[in-house]
Parts: structure tokens; C-alpha cells; sequence
């Protein structure tokens, strides 16, 4: 038998296995354990499917960072032991079995959401050329004349540059609502657990000098290989996380004004190139000029990591942190 | 050297085998952890030491243990943080 | 070779999956974690083998990062403020 059949094989069945048990489990920490494992199986997925930029991004947010937000939400999620009552307003809508929402009808509006999208994409895969290979080739065309030689570091932060623009949008847009959702102005203040812990101090130290090599290296690979902004702000995302939990100095010891500006330093710095090209002479807007758009993706790119790595320590923070007194 | 690149990928499978085995049939919790850093130091120490030997190129063999030295930082705090919690509950 | 190192990294992948089951049996929360750590480093070598198999270097990058990434989840179950994990006492 095929041995790369066989190993895709195994992938399948464990990704379905995962994905079945996830969804039907009650206790919601095994949920949590499961999806860090769930995403395990899809970097191995992608890695499989040809896509290293995608396995690279899902091992960074999959191994670490989304264990750690699901394990906040999960404490929000879970009722406080002190709080007085039978906890029925955490408890009414919980999503175990245990004690279901009153009524079928949210079973259904659910069902008949989930079929007409799987019907819409089943649709769309359909429509799909059967063969072709849509825009690869313009892409390898033009690269030459994008600044960087990674196909895909050419199509985020050249070709589809508003894409890319509007997603570093989107996350500064999470990290304000999560500051309304906590009611809070910034991150001071907000302290993990109060017992100092000697050995977690010892261990960040000696992991946080690797971690900004990581950083760096990663950001230098997206020019030529995959790697690139995200995976490089994920992994300073969880170096300032592991640092915070250690009680080291971390961005929740920056002033004010500091964290915000590097909460936006990359959505500012593409609106920035978006202005000064719109307003060239000679130039569409968002056109960089070829002897340039090098050293200004390189600007973006590393003005990008800074705002993805504080934004999702941010979320991080927010939801892990109580306020000490 | 391609004999003994397979014989220490056995060896490295067979700990990750014995790991598992141990992490379904052990009693307790801190039995479970104990079986898990075998497995994980071990295992994928032969691993590493089986690419390493079939390995083309210098940077290849430093990243290889440098991946595998790290593995070894984390697991080993890994297990020592979950041994601290469970043995603090009591 | 290569067909070796596949052969290797199918029989891991039927040890994580085997392993899926002391993640669903639990009991303790610690259990749950303990087999996710195992999975990490089975994944790792997994994902090293098949770098060597299929010869993309790009996939090392990502069991480097899985490694360097590993102690997240753990220090955030240990060290988030409150009884976070003892709830089930």
C-alpha cells in the first residue's frame, strides 16, 4: 500500500476524530485540550497539502496562542465558586448537554445555516475550473518586479496589499472591543497568578533570547522562503506572554501612549504608504515604485510583527489578567 | 550509515510507542507525566540523531538539535509545572 | 529511505491517535494536558521526518516553532490568577 495514502489516511481519521469528539464533548476544558491537538493535526494537514506559510502560522497559533485564549475564555465561561445563587445565569445557556437552552428551535435555525452553507461551498468547489492554475502564473510573472522573491510574501504585502491592510484593521479592531468587553483603558495593572514562581522566571529567561532570534529569523525568511510578519508576531506575541506570566517586564509596563502606538505602528504604517502613494504624481495608489517597494515591505513587515505580537499578547492578557488589590 | 540512521529511527519509535503505552495504562496522573518525558527525551532523541546522521548539510544538523534541546527545556518544565499543581491539590 | 521515514511517521501518527484516548478519558485536567504534550512532540518528530522525506526544509521551521512554543498552553493552565483548574474538586 501507498505509504503517503496511508499517512493521509491516519490524518483524516484523526483530524474527523478530533473534530467529532470536540464538538460532542461536555466538559469544555477537554474541548480546550482537544482544539490545541485539532490544531496539531491541521498543521500536519497542510504541511500534506503543500502550504509550509499555512502549517508554519497554524503551528505558531495553534500550538500556543489559541490554547492560551480558549483557556481564558474557558475561565470566563466557567462559574465563579463564590458567586452566590445556583449560578443559573452562567449555567442556562451553557454549551454542554447538561442543561440545554430551553426550546429546539436555535437546533434548527442551526441546522438549516450549516446545510445551506455547506450547500453554497459544495456549489462554489463545483463551479470551480476543473483544471488551471488560476493566478500562479501572473503571480510568478510579476515577482521579479514585487521586492521580495517569496510568492506569497509578494501577494500579501504587494499584489493584495489592502488585503493585508485591512486584517491588521481587523486585529486592532479586536484588541479595542476586548478593552470594552474587560471595560478597561489599557493593560497596566492586569497581573497572572500572585505567587512568584522561581522556576518559571528561570525558564523564560533562558527561552526569551531564542524567541527573538525566532522572531527575527522568521521575518528575514519571508523575503525568499515561508515565514514571514504573522508567524514572526506570533511568536513575539507568546515571548511577551511568557514574560508577563513570569512577571517579567512585558507590554503591560509600557506606558499608555507607547502600547497604543505599537497597537497600531502597522495599520499606520500601510496607511501611511497608501497616502504617500496615493499622492505621488506619476504613481496609482498603493503602486510601489520597483527600485523601493523592497525596503518598504521590509518597513511594513517588521512594523506589522510589532503590532500582531502586542495585539494578541493584548487579547491574551486581557482575558488571563485580574486586577490586583 | 543508512543502516544505522533506520536502526535509531526504530529505537526512537519504539520509545514513542512505549510512551503512549504508558500514557493509556499507567494508574495515576504522576505515573502518566513520568512516562511522558521517557517518551519525549528518548524518542524523539533518536529521532533527531537518526536525521542527523543522514543529514547533507551542517545547518541541518544544528537546527535538528536545537529543536531537540528545546523539546528537552520544555517537557521537562512542562511536567515539573503539571507534577508541582497535582502534588499542591493534594 | 524516504519510504522509510514515511513508514516511521505513519506508525507515530497511529500512536497519537491511539493516544487521543487519554485525552477523552481524562480524568484529571493535568491527564488531558499530559497527552496534548506528548502529541506535540510526536508531532515534531513527525513533521522532522517528513521534512526529510519529502525534502522541504520550510517544515523543520515549523517543528521549530511547535518546540519553541510547547510551554504556552501549560504555563497559562499553571499561572492564570484564581483556581483556574481546580475546579473540579
Amino acid at each position: 500500500m501507498n505509504l503517503t495514502l496511508l499517512f493521509d489516511v491516519f490524518l483524516i481519521a484523526a483530524l474527523l476524530l478530533v473534530s467529532w469528539r470536540l464538538l460532542g464533548a461536555s466538559d469544555l476544558f477537554q474541548a480546550t485540550v482537544l482544539f490545541i491537538s485539532f490544531g496539531l493535526f491541521l498543521s500536519l494537514a497542510w504541511i500534506r497539502l503543500q502550504a509550509p506559510d499555512i502549517a508554519l502560522a497554524e503551528a505558531a497559533v495553534g500550538a500556543g496562542l489559541a490554547g492560551v485564549l480558549l483557556l481564558g475564555t474557558f475561565k470566563g465561561l466557567e462559574p465563579e465558586e463564590d458567586r452566590e445563587g445556583e449560578n443559573l445565569s452562567s449555567e442556562a445557556c451553557r454549551l454542554d448537554p447538561i442543561s440545554p437552552c430551553p426550546g429546539r428551535a436555535h437546533l434548527l435555525l442551526a441546522f438549516t445555516f450549516v446545510g445551506s452553507m455547506t450547500a453554497l461551498l459544495l456549489l462554489a468547489v463545483l463551479d470551480l475550473p476543473a483544471e488551471g492554475d488560476g493566478l500562479t502564473l501572473l503571480v510568478f510573472q510579476s515577482l521579479d518586479r514585487s521586492g521580495v522573491e517569496h510568492p506569497v510574501t509578494a501577494v500579501l504585502l504587494n499584489f493584495r496589499f489592502y488585503d493585508t491592510w485591512l486584517e491588521l484593521g481587523v486585529l486592532v479592531a479586536a484588541a479595542l472591543s476586548i478593552l470594552c468587553v474587560r471595560n478597561r483603558l489599557d493593560l497596566r495593572e492586569l497581573r497572572p497568578s500572585k505567587v512568584p514562581d522561581v522556576m518559571l522566571r528561570r525558564l523564560v529567561m533562558g527561552l526569551t533570547p531564542i524567541m527573538i532570534l525566532v522572531v527575527v529569523y522568521l521575518l528575514w525568511l519571508g523575503d525568499h522562503a515561508p515565514g514571514g510578519a504573522f508567524q514572526a508576531g506570533v511568536v513575539l506575541a507568546a515571548m511577551l506572554i511568557l514574560l508577563w506570566f513570569s512577571g517579567h517586564a512585558s507590554i503591560t509596563s509600557l506606558s499608555r501612549i507607547l502600547w497604543l502606538f505599537s497597537l497600531i505602528a502597522g495599520f499606520a504604517m500601510m496607511l501611511l504608504a497608501a497616502v504617500i502613494t496615493a499622492s505621488w504624481p506619476e504613481m496609482r495608489p498603493l503602486e510601489f515604485a520597483e527600485e523601493w517597494s523592497g525596503a518598504i515591505i521590509l518597513a511594513i513587515e517588521v512594523a506589522a510583527t510589532l503590532s500582531i505580537g502586542v495585539v494578541l499578547s493584548s487579547l491574551a492578557i486581557l482575558s488571563l489578567g485580574a486586577v490586583e488589590d | 550509515m543508512e543502516i544505522l540512521s533506520g536502526t535509531l529511527c526504530l529505537l526512537g519509535a519504539f520509545f514513542f510507542m512505549a510512551g503512549t503505552v504508558g500514557l493509556i495504562r499507567f494508574p495515576d496522573s504522576l505515573s502518566r507525566i513520568h512516562a511522558l518525558t521517557k517518551a519525549d527525551n528518548l524518542g524523539l532523541g533518536f529521532i533527531v540523531l537518526a536525521l542527523v546522521v543522514t543529514s547533507q548539510s551542517l545547518t541541518v544538523a544544528f537546527k535538528l538539535i536545537l529543536i531537540w534541546l528545546l523539546a528537552l527545556v520544555a517537557s521537562s518544565s512542562i511536567c515539573f509545572f503539571l507534577a508541582r499543581k497535582l502534588i499542591h491539590r493534594g | 529511505m524516504e519510504k522509510f521515514y514515511l513508514g516511521v511517521a505513519c506508525f507515530l501518527l497511529a500512536t497519537m491517535i491511539v493516544g487521543l484516548v487519554r485525552v477523552f478519558v481524562g480524568p484529571d485536567q493535568e491527564d488531558r494536558l499530559v497527552a496534548v504534550q506528548l502529541f506535540g512532540t510526536t508531532g515534531v518528530a513527525i513533521l522532522l521526518l517528513l521534512a526529510e522525506a519529502f525534502d522541504a526544509s520550510s517544515v523543520r521551521n515549523a517543528a521549530l516553532l511547535f518546540t519553541l512554543l510547547a510551554v504556552l498552553a501549560v504555563v497559562a493552565f499553571v499561572r492564570s490568577p484564581g483556581s483556574l483548574g481546580e475546579r473540579e474538586e
